[in-house]
């Protein structure tokens, strides 16, 4: 699969701070998370793929495009959704549609039909016609999305578009994300720190920090234990079921009050798991193979900086 | 000109403000109270020559619309061009568009250039209406065309001011007006010639009803240039390009960000 983005060596120094240090990273098509403290370089990377700065260092291509020589090209085929509230005064939400998609060259009542469709794919209603500083955080957050990919970019870079959102915009704005990804072929790159969302809608992962790339790779891969194992939901004697695991040579750790963790391939465990319960009491109310959180890749991946620094 | 068309109508919104439009109102009045209170508080006894009272008027009518009104009005609305972008954090949206800085700094420029002008022109028919002096069209359309450039290279100068020091851009652009558009611009030397105010001013003489003996005494010789309108314009034309392209390659250059201070 050819690469979306592919940078190496790339360093960005603000004067003496430099806060990209020899980023070498790889992003394939489909939805990838980019995680970090804050401090750790992710506005900087987005900035350096959008060309808003000049790398110091290193070399990259974006879809193709030289990253150095090519901002112009490169932001022609890219929609950005900021963090930061930015929408314009005295505009209403479909004006503000309307001038993003003229400067990505639609013509005005092209760019006016364009808007109307786009923020209905954004579940805006007639609130589209409301200037945009009387909009809540939801709807300015819709508005934002849909200036993102009024021009139908091939790559997405969306950065906190969930932060604000109640439970239901929020789901919401993710299924909004996975349509434009499996339906519309998109490419997004979501930068955030609401973990449980990449989890969800995510394809691969990248963690900086520290200004360079601690983790790369696809969350399957990723949370993927090194040993295999399973965790177990009961209802019973917990302890009792997991003296009967030992004496079977089973070995096992406490997750919760209710769940354990066995260690072993589960066809071996098959047997052993349900003997134990039946011999102890207990009934087994889940099985399911052990992962790694994403929480515990996180820290894990911040804690190695941090230990470095100090 | 899609995207421009989309830039000037997005900035001629927002601009349409209370505020604003007080301003544009003030800087209307502005020539025309002075020159109600000149008529009224001016000493009728004293009489001078017509020519005289002419060059006077026409230096007045110059000073006030394509000097204080033009200049004062594309400030409040040119110089604070690129700030105001970053200020309300739509750089990176505006920016991230196909030759987004482009359109967005040349849609404002016209907005600037017509916000200045419509200002000019109105305190232009009035001012000169009630002036009391005859060729009163010969001045109002000298007036005119001299706010029109002075709209066009102000707005230009002050864009790149404003995209190279967006933090303070109107003090700064006071500062150079002062600086080198009055100080430098009078001085009799050849760094004159490198202000719009030179330019300005030999127009000035060339169009306006001014008395031929004046433009004898030494200290015109130096403030002034003996060439045609059309070099004026040429280089006025010439000015104001090269100030709006470097305050384009300026903000495509400069490494602006939307985040607040501090995020990396």
């Amino acid at each position: 699969m050819t690469a979306l983005i592919e940078l190496k060596n790339v360093t960005k120094d603000y004067g003496r701070f430099r806060a990209l240090s020899n980023v070498d990273l790889t992003i394939r098509p489909g939805i990838t998370g980019l995680l970090g403290p804050n401090g750790a370089g992710k506005s900087t990377l987005i900035k350096v793929l959008l060309g808003l700065v000049r790398i110091s260092a290193g070399e990259g291509h974006v879809l193709g495009f030289p990253i150095r020589t090519s901002a112009d090209q490169i932001r022609t085929h890219i929609g950005y959704m900021p963090e930061d509230d930015c929408y314009v005064h005295g505009l209403s939400g479909i004006e503000s549609m309307q001038v993003v998609a003229q400067l990505s060259r639609f013509p005005g009542t092209e760019a006016l039909r364009r808007g109307h469709e786009i923020l209905d794919f954004c579940g805006m209603g007639q609130e589209r016609y409301r200037p945009v500083e009387t909009y809540s955080t939801g709807m300015r957050q819709k508005l934002r999305f849909a200036m993102a990919i009024v021009h139908d970019p091939k790559l997405l870079i969306l950065d906190e578009p969930t932060s604000g959102l109640d439970p239901e915009e929020r789901e919401a704005m993710l299924n909004r994300i996975r349509i434009l990804a499996r339906q519309f072929g998109k490419s997004v790159i979501l930068c955030t720190h609401i973990l449980p969302d990449v989890q969800v809608v995510c394809d691969n992962v990248v963690i900086l920090a520290g200004g360079s790339v601690r983790v790369s790779d696809t969350l399957d891969e990723l949370c993927r234990m090194p040993n295999p194992s399973m965790t177990v939901t009961l209802s019973g004697n917990r302890d009792a079921y997991r003296d009967r695991l030992t004496a079977k040579g089973v070995q096992s750790e406490v997750m919760s009050l209710r769940q354990l963790r066995v260690f072993g391939e589960v066809a071996v465990l098959n047997e052993p798991l349900w003997s134990a319960a039946t011999e102890s009491g207990c009934i087994v109310r889940g099985l399911s193979p052990s992962k790694n959180s994403l929480e515990q890749i996180f820290l894990s991946a911040v804690r190695e900086v941090t230990h470095a620094n100090s | 000109m899609n995207a421009l068309r989309a830039v000037f109508i997005y900035e001629w919104k927002r601009s349409l403000t209370l505020g604003r439009m007080g301003l544009w109102l003030a800087m209307a009045a502005f020539p025309v109270m002075i020159t109600i209170l000149i008529r009224t508080l001016g000493d009728s006894e004293n009489q001078i020559d017509i020519a005289t009272q002419k060059s006077t008027w026409s230096m007045t009518l110059y000073a006030l619309i394509p000097g204080v009104c033009v200049a004062l009005s594309v400030l409040l609305t040119a110089a604070p061009a690129v700030a105001s972008e970053l200020e309300q954090r739509s750089w990176a949206y505006l920016a991230t568009r196909p030759n987004g800085i482009f359109w967005l700094l040349l849609g404002k420029f016209l907005v600037s250039v017509t916000w200045g002008t419509t200002a000019a022109w109105l305190g232009t028919a009035f001012s000169v209406a009630l002036c009391g002096m005859d060729e009163q069209l010969r001045m109002l359309l000298s007036l005119s065309a001299l706010s029109l450039l002075s709209a066009i290279a102000y707005s230009a100068l002050y864009m790149l001011v404003g995209a190279i020091f967006p933090k303070r851009a109107m003090v700064f652009c006071m500062m150079y007006t002062v600086i080198v558009e009055l100080v430098f611009g009078s001085i009799p030397a050849v760094i004159n010639r490198m202000t719009v105010q030179f330019r300005l001013r030999t127009l000035f003489v060339n169009w306006m009803p001014f008395d031929e003996r004046m433009k004898d005494e030494s200290v015109f010789q130096y403030v002034m240039i003996d060439g045609s309108s059309f070099m004026q314009c040429f280089w006025l034309i010439t000015l104001s390009i090269l100030f709006l392209v470097a305050a384009i390659v300026v903000a495509h250059r400069k490494e602006f960000t939307s985040a607040t201070e501090g995020d990396i």
